[in-house]
């Protein structure tokens, strides 16, 4: 009876206009989406190398060290692949990193950049999938019981020995196969065609990362196809469902996620970065200070070598506890944020992906902490080594040993790591989506076909 | 005819379940997004009187003109207050920068920002309309003529002398006035709010941009509650009409917007910036090598002719502060030269490919409304651009003053031969970084372009259905 059923359901949905919208737009949207970030991902690796290589070349022609110490040392992170699948916080990520003794550490570095990147979101399959996927599954079902009452039908199938929940369970499933089929498909051809027209190539562990972003979406459009059917069956006319089931879209994917962040970032505030500045550059000044008080005219220079010495190292372990304590304030205000935002399927969604896909929170993160302490640490040890060999080397080009910089490789996380991260969000949308299958099962047992 | 028609579209609209919707989406969103977005204006606010203050007490700590001129000052320009209606670029937080005598000034971000908020949009009004009430446009107009074809209520009114136009214009008078009536209210609440709060003080001009921008507002939604409207005339079933209206609504909000950027940034070049930073410091590096050289030659020959006894102390030091002036004068012009050539075609090739993602992305009225509300706002795409010029004014300003500072100062180099004193750092002339935005005339006169797409689509929108309608079969 229920395979008849799921039978009748999926012919049903592949026969209707609705079904053809639908496919037609998860192909164009999401094929071509991955085509298109496929190309840019492309653009930027170039970008990415074109930056790296012309700026060995400036340090390359520096001719003494205090050239390199006024400009310092600027280092860029590899664009990720899987940002082309969600690009989360990937741009934020890949700006330039500069390190200098004098000016500290300073993000970005650009005059003028091309602002509409940040004026409208960037159409990855992420988005696509988060904002797009989920109203067309709400539309695919929003007149699955209601419509059928209107059109008088449902009483009619109720009239013969079919069981309601049945029934109910054959709608779920068809909806399902449906949707499912065709974003398999249009992710699919979309991955093919960037592989081939992009030169996309992936390691083992990247197809793995995909697989994990695949499977949260296929859990994402499920839970807003249960949430799709529940109001339908909550409700006697279509036209009330489809009001209901858009106000619900509106709030969980256009409402909660977007205004718990701001909401937060009021609850829980963080002092600014200059309040921080002021502070990092009151103990530079406090330690040198001293320092130079205990140096003495009769000193040898071995003596001041030492004492300069001490001096930064305890600028470093003192600088290291203001960040770390600033660090974890901010960390707060992020888990506070995303615990607030997790009542939307939505917010578990993004917050599942990008972490599958290397460009989330924790990923972030992982790399300002790596920015600031880290690698922050490295260079201000290695600029020891560089000023030394570049007052024995011969003044003129190539004084600067690039061999000498420490390289900036942030860490990417483990699959098992992302994987870990991501389950309390598998959960949750694993949760919502019995939940509203449950409220929808509920409901029909229940509801009046007359 | 026509009023009692208007009035009942009216009611109908009011007394519906949409309309409850769309009224608790309206003012929710709204008056929550502005009062959180004024509590991170105030922050904002703060933050930029502190990194004031500290600036300048960065650059008073300097030891001389020469270590001003190398390491630059740092400015920044203040948060916009119309950010707590329409964020737009703001999110960016790129409004400090460095300006240094020789390079063209850079912003600088920073790491330490929420990532929760960088993942999700900012809720403010710019959000509400072009996403939230759009789709209530197409809600409330979708079933216009579809809906009361398939009750067969349409055949019924046409049978009385109920005029086709008049009927039309009634339904999207009653539909359109029913659905800007919300937000209305939310407009004269969160000007209220604005009004009453003591941190944000918006002066006449700010009135003036956010009155602006709200008549652009109301003139999108007519362009979609008339795109609606025409579809509805134009499908026999309601359903086929919201489909294909919700169909539309992907493509002009969610994608058109969103692609256009990345597909110019496929067909247009862009040298990095990066690339073209490296060849403006080669080449001023290659200059003031060439000047240290020639400066460190006339100092030695100076030390010469003085020891031998060639020439007097005053004669020294007259021609040579005159020769070093000149010198100075000339790496001036060319590192000026060197730097403002490569910066002009950088941003003549970035200006190209903004160009051409805007025209692009015209297609879809979404675009020309986030482009004024965020250009009257001055935190859109005009706002960055004039920032930037605004950054290579001052610096023209700090080369100036650094430059007749470090002259004297070079003339003092002559101390080491002659026992002068070097002249004190004292920065307490130093011209200030005030940023002052656009004129509302001319954000005003930039945005003409997008204000004539909208009133344009609206007309062709409505004209279409208009014209639909009076040949419908309500058989």
């Amino acid at each position: 009876m229920l395979s008849v059923l799921v039978k009748k359901e999926i012919l049903n949905n592949i026969l209707s206009f609705r079904f053809a919208v639908t496919f037609l737009m998860f192909f164009l949207l999401i094929g071509g989406s991955m085509v298109m970030m496929a190309a840019n991902h492309d653009k930027q690796r170039r970008d990415y190398y074109n930056a790296t290589s012309a700026y060995r070349e400036r340090v390359d022609q520096m001719r003494d060290f205090n050239e390199f110490e006024l400009f310092g040392m600027t280092s860029r992170r590899e664009p990720n692949p899987l940002s082309i699948f969600a690009m989360g916080l990937e741009a934020d990520m890949s700006r330039s990193v500069t390190n200098s003794e004098m000016q500290g550490l300073q993000v970005g570095g650009t005059p003028y950049a091309n602002p509409l990147f940040a004026l409208f979101s960037t159409p990855d399959v992420a988005y696509v999938v988060s904002i797009i996927v989920s109203l067309l599954a709400i539309l695919f079902v929003f007149d699955a019981v209601s419509g059928e009452k209107e059109e008088e039908t449902l009483k009619l199938v109720l009239s013969n020995s079919v069981p309601r929940d049945a029934l109910l369970m054959s709608k779920c499933i068809g909806g399902l196969v449906c949707l499912c089929m065709s974003f398999l498909i249009s992710l699919g051809v979309g991955l093919l065609i960037a592989r081939v027209s992009m030169s996309l190539v992936l390691a083992p562990t990247q197809w793995l990362r995909i697989g994990g972003i695949v499977l949260v979406s296929l859990l994402y459009i499920s839970a807003f196809l249960m949430l799709g059917l529940f109001i339908s069956t909550c409700t006697q006319r279509s036209g009330t469902s489809l009001m209901i089931s858009l106000l619900a879209w509106v709030v969980l994917v256009l409402g909660i996620p977007n205004l718990v962040p701001v909401v937060a970032r009021q609850m829980m505030p963080l002092p600014s970065m200059a309040r921080m500045e002021g502070e990092e550059e009151a103990i530079r000044n406090e330690e040198y200070d001293k320092a130079r008080q205990k140096m003495s005219r009769d000193m040898s220079r071995e003596q001041r070598s030492a004492l300069y010495n001490e001096a930064r190292r305890a600028v470093q372990t003192r600088m290291e506890l203001l960040q770390s304590n600033y660090e974890n304030r901010f960390m707060q205000q992020v888990s506070l944020a995303m615990v607030m935002s997790r009542v939307s399927p939505s917010a578990c969604f993004t917050y599942a992906s990008t972490a599958f896909a290397g460009t989330g929170v924790d990923a972030y993160t992982g790399f300002v902490r790596y920015v600031h302490l880290d690698f922050r640490r490295l260079f201000e040890q290695s600029l020891h080594d560089v000023r030394e060999a570049s007052r024995s080397a011969r003044a003129g080009v190539g004084a600067v040993d690039v061999k000498r910089l420490p390289v900036f490789a942030p860490k990417e996380q483990t699959i098992q790591l992302s994987l870990k991260k991501s389950l309390i969000d598998i959960g949750l949308l694993c949760g919502y989506t019995t939940l509203f299958f449950l409220g929808a099962f509920i409901r029909f047992l229940r509801y009046d076909v007359k | 005819m026509l009023l009692a028609l208007l009035r009942k579209e009216f009611m109908e609209h009011v007394l519906s379940l949409r309309f409850i919707v769309a009224s608790i989406l309206s003012l929710v969103l709204v008056i929550v997004s502005l009062i959180v977005l004024k509590g991170d204006y105030e922050t904002k606010k703060e933050a930029y009187d502190i990194n004031r203050t500290a600036f300048r007490k960065e650059a008073e700590r300097r030891d001389s003109y020469s270590e001003l001129e190398l390491e630059g000052i740092q400015v920044e320009r203040p948060p916009q207050k119309l950010q707590v209606s329409y964020y737009g670029l703001e999110k960016l937080e790129d409004k400090t920068a460095r300006v240094m005598a020789y390079l063209v000034p850079v912003t600088y971000g920073q790491l330490y920002k929420s990532p929760v908020s960088a993942l999700f949009p900012t809720p403010d009004m710019l959000y509400v309309v072009a996403v939230v009430l759009s789709l209530m446009a197409f809600v409330f107009s979708y079933d216009a003529i579809s809906g009361e074809r398939e009750s067969e209520t349409l055949k019924l009114a046409l049978s009385y002398s109920v005029p086709r136009d008049k009927f039309i214009l009634a339904k999207w008078l009653g539909g359109y006035f029913s659905l800007v009536t919300p937000f209305a209210v939310a407009l004269v609440l969160a000007a209220l709010i604005i009004l009453v709060s003591r941190g944000l003080g918006f002066a006449p001009r700010q009135w003036a941009a956010y009155a602006v921008a709200a008549f652009a507002s109301f003139l999108f939604i007519a362009v979609m509650f008339s795109l609606g409207l025409f579809v509805s005339c134009r499908c026999r079933r309601s359903a086929t009409a919201i489909m294909v209206l919700l169909f539309i609504w992907v493509g002009m909000v969610l994608m058109v917007p969103n692609v256009s950027p990345y597909i110019s940034n496929m067909v247009t070049r862009v040298t990095p910036y990066d690339v073209v930073e490296n060849e403006i410091r080669q080449e001023v590096n290659d200059e003031v090598r060439g000047f240290m050289g020639e400066m460190g030659d006339i100092q030695r020959e100076f030390g010469t002719r003085f020891r031998q006894g060639g020439v007097t102390a005053e004669q020294a030091r007259q021609e040579f502060g005159e020769r070093m002036e000149k010198l100075w004068d000339d790496l001036q012009e060319t590192t000026n030269t060197v730097g403002e050539r490569k910066w002009l075609e950088y941003e003549r090739q970035l200006n190209r490919q903004v160009g051409v993602a805007k025209m692009m992305s015209r297609i879809s009225p979404v675009s020309s409304y986030v482009y004024i509300v965020t250009d009257m706002a001055e935190t859109g795409v005009r706002k960055q651009l004039h920032f930037a010029n605004a950054l290579r004014e001052y610096q023209k300003l700090f080369r100036q003053y650094v430059h007749e500072k470090t002259k004297s100062s070079l003339r003092g180099r002559a101390h080491f031969f002659f026992g002068d004193r070097e002249s004190e750092y004292d920065i307490s002339d130093m011209p200030e970084f005030d940023y002052v935005g656009e004129s509302i005339s001319a954000r005003v006169a930039g945005s003409l372009l997008d204000f004539g797409i909208l009133a344009v689509a609206a007309v062709i929108f409505f004209m279409a259905a208009f014209l639909s309608f009076l040949r419908v079969d309500v058989i």
